[in-house]
C-alpha cells in the first residue's frame, strides 16, 4: 500500500508545477514566434506578421470592453479610423511619430468617452448600437474630411521614425512587437489588480457591484475610454504601417473581424486576443496559398481559386460561427480546459477533492441524531433502512446515484437516490444549497445551453429520462412548477389557459378551487400577487394532466393562510387524481402535513428518508437544519 | 419647397417608411419571441433581391411569382437558421446571439457574392412610374400603392395574429420564458423557427420591393438599408410593433428631408445620430416597454 500512496503524492505535486510552468511557457512561444518573425521571416511574412501585431493591439482593446466589461462593441473600425485620421492630421503639422501616436490615443479617448455615455446606464445591446452609429458617423465624416481637404485618394503618411532612426521592415516589426508587449504588460497588471476586479464584478452583476461600493459609472467609462484609446493607437500604427489613410479601410466588416478575433481567441484572455488576431489575420493568406497549390485534378479546384477572394472576405465570419457553435470559449478556453484535463489525469482535481470534503461533512451532520440516519448515505443502505420494502411495480420515479455539475463547475448533486410511488406525495427537505431544486430540475431536464452535466439514472415509468431536455420530459408527463418563473408575466390569466389548450370544464374546475383566477382572468400574470401566481401555476399544471407533478417551494414567500390553502388543495388534488407529487419545501411543518414520505438533503446527497408520520418536526429540523 | 416636391417627398416617405416598418416588425417579432437581436436582416434582404432577379432573369416567370418564390425561400432559410444554429443557443446570453447574427450576416453576404458575383444586376422592369392616384398634391404610382398596401396588410396580419391566435400567445409565452414554455409543452423550437421564418420573410419582402424600386441589386447597398432597422426600432421601441411602424415612417421622413436639404452624404449619419439621441434621451423608445432597457 505504501508505494501507490507515494506515487500519488508525487502526482499531486506535478500538476501544480505544470500549471505554474504553463503560463511562462505559453508566453515563451509568443516571444519565439516574434523573434522568428523579426530575424528569420521573409519580407512577406514580416508584413503579415506586422499586421497581425497591430490587429492584436486593436483586439486587446476590444477585449477590454467585450471580455472584461461584458459589452458587445462593433466600433473597432471607427476608433481605428479616428486614430488613423488623427495621425494623418498630426503628420501634416509635422508632428513626430511618438507624439502623433499619443494624439491618436487622446482622440480615441475623447470619442470613446462621448460614445460610452449612452451605454453607461444600459447594458449589452446599447453599446453595440451606439458603436454601430459611431461606425456610420465616422465613415461619413472621414469621407467628407477627405473631400473637403481634396485628398480624394486618402492621406499619405511618411514612414515612422524615432529621432533620426527611420523604422521600416525588420526594425518596424520589432517596434510593433515592443508596443504589443508593453500593452500586454500594462493590461496584465491592470486586470490582476483592483481595476480588473471592479470590471469583472460589473460584468458579472452590475447591481451587486454597485451595492458593494464599486462606482459602476466611473469604471465602465474608464474601461471604455482606455480601450478606445488603445484601439485608436492601433489605428495610428496602421496608418504608419501602410503609409496611407483611406476611408474604405475602416468598414463595418473590418470592425467585425475584431469581434471574430476576440471570440475565436477566447473572451477575457490576453493570450486569446493575440492568438485570435493572428489566426484571423493569416487565415486568408494561408487559404490562398493552399488553393493556389492545389493540383487541378482536385474537384472544385478552379472554382475555388476563382472565388478565393470572395471566400477570404467572409472567412472570418465562417471561423467565427464555427467557434460560436462548437468552441464558444475560444482557443484560450479550449487550451485551459485541455490543460485542466491533463492535470486531472495526472492527479486528483481540485474540484473532486472539494466535493469529497462536502460529502464527508454530510454524514457528520447526520451522525449525531438518530442511529438510522447515520447509515443512509449509500443507495443500498437507503434501501435497507426502509421499514417496508418498496413495491417496484408501483414506482413512478426512481432516481439512482444522480450527480449534477453546473457549468460553473459547482457540484450540486453528488449521488442522490429517490423514489416516488404511484399516488404518493413525497417532500424533499433541507437547507438552502442542499440540492433540492437541483434534484427537481435534473428530473425535469436541462437545455443544452444550461451546460449542466447530469449522470446517474432517472427512471420515469420504467423509462430512462436522465439528461433529456424539458421538452422531452414534459412530453412524457413530467410537469414542473418552478420556484420562480412559474407564469408568463406578459400573458393574461385567460391567455395562459388558451396557451395550454385547457378545456372549459377543467378551467371552470380550477376557477372553483381558486376564485381569483376568475376575477383576474384578463389581468397580465406579471401583475398577480405571489399567492395568485402560485394558484395559476398549480391550476395550469393540473390542466396539463401530469403523470408526475414536481413542485418547487410551494409555500415560500406566501402569507401563512394562503400557503395553508394551497397545500391542502395539493393534497385534495392528489386524492382526486392519484397523481404522484414530488415537492420541495422549506416549511417543515407544511411538508410533514402534506407528504406521505420525506427525504432530507444535505450537501448534494440524501442523508435521511422516512415516512412523514413517523418523524417529529424536531427530528426533521435537527436533521436538515442542524438545529436542536 | 413647392407643393409638388412636398407631395413626392411625402409619397417617398410613405413607401420607404412602410418598408422600414416591415423590416422593423420582423426584427421586433424575432426579438420578442426568441430574444435574438438580428443583425443579419440586411443580408437576407440582399439575398431575397438576388433570388427575385434570378427567377425573373433565368426562368422568365411573372414578377409576382418571382416575388412569392423569393419571399418563401427566404422564410424557409430563416427557419433553417434557427433549426441549424440558433436552436443550440436557446437561453444563451444576448451577447452570444448578437455576435452570432453578425457572423451570420458576413457568411450570407459571402455566399451571395460567391453565387452572383459582385457586380450590379438589373431588376425586372416595373410598370410605368406614372402616378395613378393622388391625394391632394401627393402622387402615388401603382408600385407605391402596392408597396404601401402590402406592408399595411402584413403588419395588420402580424399584429392581430400575435395578439389573438393561440400561435401568437405561444410566441409571446416563448418570449417571456422559453424554459417555462417548454415545461408547459409549448413547442418552443417550432414556435421559434416560425418566428425566424416570419421575420426573414418581412426582410425578404422589403428587400425585393426596395430593389425593384431602385431598379438594380448589388451585394452591399440594400444590406446597408437593412442596418437602418436599428434606428427604426430604437426610436419606436425594440419590443413594439406599432413602435416599429412609427419609427419606420419617422426615419424615412428624416432621410427624405435630409436628402432634400443637405444631400445624400448626410442621410446615414443623421439617421444614426437620431439613434444616439434616442439612446440617451429615451432608451426604451417611443412605445417600448420599460423592461427592455434591461437588455
Amino acid at each position: 500500500m505504501k508505494e501507490p500512496v507515494a506515487a500519488k503524492r508525487k502526482l499531486l505535486v506535478r500538476p501544480v508545477s505544470a500549471q505554474r510552468l504553463a503560463e511562462p511557457a505559453g508566453w515563451a512561444i509568443f516571444v519565439l514566434a516574434a523573434l522568428w518573425l523579426i530575424f528569420l521571416g521573409s519580407t512577406f511574412d514580416q508584413y503579415i506578421g506586422g499586421l497581425a501585431v497591430i490587429y492584436a493591439i486593436s483586439a486587446l482593446g476590444l477585449d477590454w470592453i467585450q471580455g472584461r466589461a461584458g459589452q458587445v462593441s462593433i466600433g473597432n473600425a471607427a476608433f481605428m479610423a479616428v486614430g488613423a485620421y488623427a495621425t494623418a492630421t498630426a503628420v501634416k503639422w509635422h508632428v513626430p511619430t511618438l507624439p502623433a501616436l499619443l494624439i491618436a490615443c487622446a482622440a480615441g479617448a475623447v470619442v470613446g468617452l462621448i460614445f460610452g455615455l449612452p451605454a453607461l446606464r444600459l447594458q449589452h445591446l446599447y453599446l453595440a448600437l451606439s458603436t454601430l452609429a459611431l461606425q456610420f458617423i465616422v465613415q461619413s465624416a472621414s469621407l467628407q474630411y477627405e473631400t473637403s481637404t481634396q485628398n480624394y485618394a486618402g492621406f499619405s503618411v511618411p514612414a515612422p521614425s524615432i529621432g533620426p532612426l527611420v523604422l521600416s521592415g525588420r526594425s518596424l516589426v520589432f517596434a510593433l512587437v515592443i508596443v504589443l508587449a508593453l500593452t500586454v504588460i500594462v493590461q496584465r497588471n491592470l486586470f490582476r489588480r483592483a481595476p480588473g476586479r471592479a470590471w469583472m464584478a460589473i460584468r458579472e452583476n452590475q447591481m451587486a457591484a454597485a451595492v458593494i461600493g464599486i462606482d459602476v459609472t466611473r469604471w465602465k467609462l474608464s474601461a471604455f475610454t482606455a480601450s478606445s484609446a488603445l484601439i485608436s493607437l492601433s489605428g495610428g500604427l496602421l496608418a504608419y504601417y501602410t503609409l496611407r489613410v483611406f476611408d474604405d479601410t475602416y468598414t463595418l466588416a473590418f470592425a467585425l473581424t475584431f469581434v471574430a478575433m476576440v471570440i475565436v481567441g477566447g473572451l477575457g484572455s490576453i493570450a486569446g486576443a493575440i492568438i485570435g488576431a493572428t489566426l484571423i489575420t493569416i487565415a486568408p493568406y494561408v487559404l490562398s496559398s493552399w488553393t493556389n497549390n492545389l493540383p487541378s485534378t482536385v474537384p472544385f479546384a478552379s472554382w475555388l481559386s476563382s472565388n478565393i477572394s470572395y471566400i477570404n472576405n467572409g472567412l472570418y465570419g465562417v471561423i467565427l460561427l464555427l467557434f460560436l457553435l462548437y468552441q464558444p470559449r475560444g482557443i484560450a478556453g479550449a487550451l485551459a480546459a485541455g490543460g485542466r484535463s491533463i492535470a486531472a489525469r495526472l492527479g486528483p482535481p481540485a474540484q473532486g477533492s472539494r466535493a469529497a470534503a462536502g460529502a464527508q461533512a454530510a454524514p457528520a451532520v447526520a451522525a449525531d441524531v438518530t442511529s438510522r440516519s447515520s447509515v443512509t448515505v449509500s443507495p443500498d443502505q437507503t434501501m435497507a433502512g426502509q421499514d417496508h420494502p418498496r413495491d417496484e411495480a408501483r414506482q413512478v420515479l426512481v432516481v439512482r446515484d444522480l450527480k449534477l455539475v453546473y457549468r460553473t463547475g459547482a457540484q450540486a448533486l453528488s449521488g442522490v437516490d429517490i423514489e416516488v410511488d404511484a399516488g404518493e406525495i413525497v417532500a424533499i427537505l433541507g437547507r438552502n444549497g442542499a440540492g433540492k431544486t437541483s434534484t427537481l430540475r435534473s428530473v425535469s431536464g436541462f437545455f443544452r445551453t444550461d451546460r449542466a452535466r447530469v449522470s446517474g439514472s432517472v427512471m420515469f415509468d420504467g423509462r430512462e429520462i436522465g439528461g433529456a431536455s424539458p421538452i422531452a420530459t414534459s412530453g412524457r408527463g413530467v410537469v414542473l412548477v418552478q420556484e420562480r418563473d412559474k407564469v408568463f408575466p406578459s400573458l393574461t390569466v385567460a391567455e395562459h389557459f388558451r396557451l395550454i389548450r385547457c378545456s372549459a370544464e377543467a378551467r371552470a374546475e380550477a376557477e372553483e378551487i381558486f376564485p381569483p383566477l376568475q376575477t383576474r382572468a384578463s389581468s397580465p400574470a406579471g401583475l398577480l400577487s405571489g399567492g395568485e401566481r402560485q394558484m395559476l401555476a398549480l391550476a395550469l399544471a393540473w390542466s396539463m394532466q401530469p403523470r408526475l407533478l414536481l413542485v418547487d417551494e410551494l409555500s415560500l414567500g406566501l402569507a401563512p393562510g394562503v400557503a395553508k390553502r394551497l397545500i391542502s388543495s395539493l393534497r385534495e388534488y392528489r386524492d382526486r387524481t392519484r397523481v404522484p407529487i414530488l415537492l420541495v419545501e422549506q416549511n417543515v411543518a407544511a411538508a410533514l402535513d402534506v407528504a406521505d414520505r420525506i427525504y432530507i438533503m444535505e450537501a448534494g446527497r440524501v442523508v435521511h428518508s422516512a415516512d412523514a408520520g413517523e418523524v417529529s418536526r424536531d427530528t426533521v429540523l435537527s436533521l436538515s437544519f442542524g438545529q436542536r | 419647397m413647392s407643393s409638388s416636391v412636398l407631395g413626392s417627398l411625402i409619397s417617398n416617405t410613405l413607401v420607404l417608411g412602410s418598408m422600414y416598418a416591415l423590416v422593423g416588425i420582423g426584427f421586433v417579432i424575432l426579438f420578442r419571441s426568441t430574444g435574438v437581436v438580428n443583425f443579419a436582416q440586411g443580408s437576407l434582404m440582399v439575398l431575397a433581391a438576388y433570388l427575385l432577379y434570378t427567377c425573373a432573369d433565368a426562368f422568365h416567370l411573372p414578377l409576382w411569382i418571382c416575388f412569392m418564390i423569393s419571399v418563401v425561400a427566404i422564410g424557409i432559410l430563416g427557419g433553417l437558421f434557427y433549426l441549424g444554429m440558433f436552436r443550440r443557443m436557446v437561453g444563451a446570453d444576448l451577447f452570444v446571439t448578437v455576435i452570432a447574427t453578425l457572423g451570420l450576416s458576413v457568411v450570407v453576404q459571402m455566399i451571395t457574392i460567391m453565387i452572383w458575383g459582385a457586380q450590379v444586376r438589373p431588376m425586372p422592369e416595373l410598370p410605368s412610374g406614372k402616378p395613378v392616384f393622388s391625394i391632394g398634391p401627393i402622387p402615388f404610382t401603382a408600385v407605391d400603392l402596392t408597396a404601401i398596401i402590402l406592408s399595411a396588410v402584413l403588419i395588420v396580419i402580424l399584429e392581430v395574429g400575435l395578439r389573438r391566435t393561440v400561435l401568437g400567445i405561444a410566441t409571446r409565452a416563448v418570449a417571456d420564458s422559453s424554459h417555462l414554455a417548454a415545461l408547459m409543452k409549448v413547442r418552443v423550437h417550432a414556435i421559434s423557427a416560425t418566428a425566424w421564418a416570419v421575420s426573414a420573410m418581412c426582410a425578404g419582402v422589403a428587400g425585393c420591393v426596395l430593389s425593384l424600386i431602385v431598379g438594380s441589386v448589388d451585394p452591399v447597398s440594400i444590406g446597408q438599408l437593412g442596418l437602418l432597422v436599428f434606428p427604426v426600432v430604437i426610436i419606436g421601441g425594440v419590443d413594439s410593433i406599432n413602435g416599429a411602424l412609427i419609427g419606420g415612417i419617422l426615419i424615412a421622413a428624416i432621410q427624405n428631408l435630409v436628402q432634400y436639404y443637405l444631400g445624400g452624404n448626410w442621410v446615414d449619419p443623421i439617421a444614426y445620430a437620431a439613434l444616439l439621441v434616442m439612446l440617451l434621451v429615451r432608451p426604451r423608445g417611443l412605445l417600448g416597454s420599460r423592461a427592455v432597457t434591461r437588455i
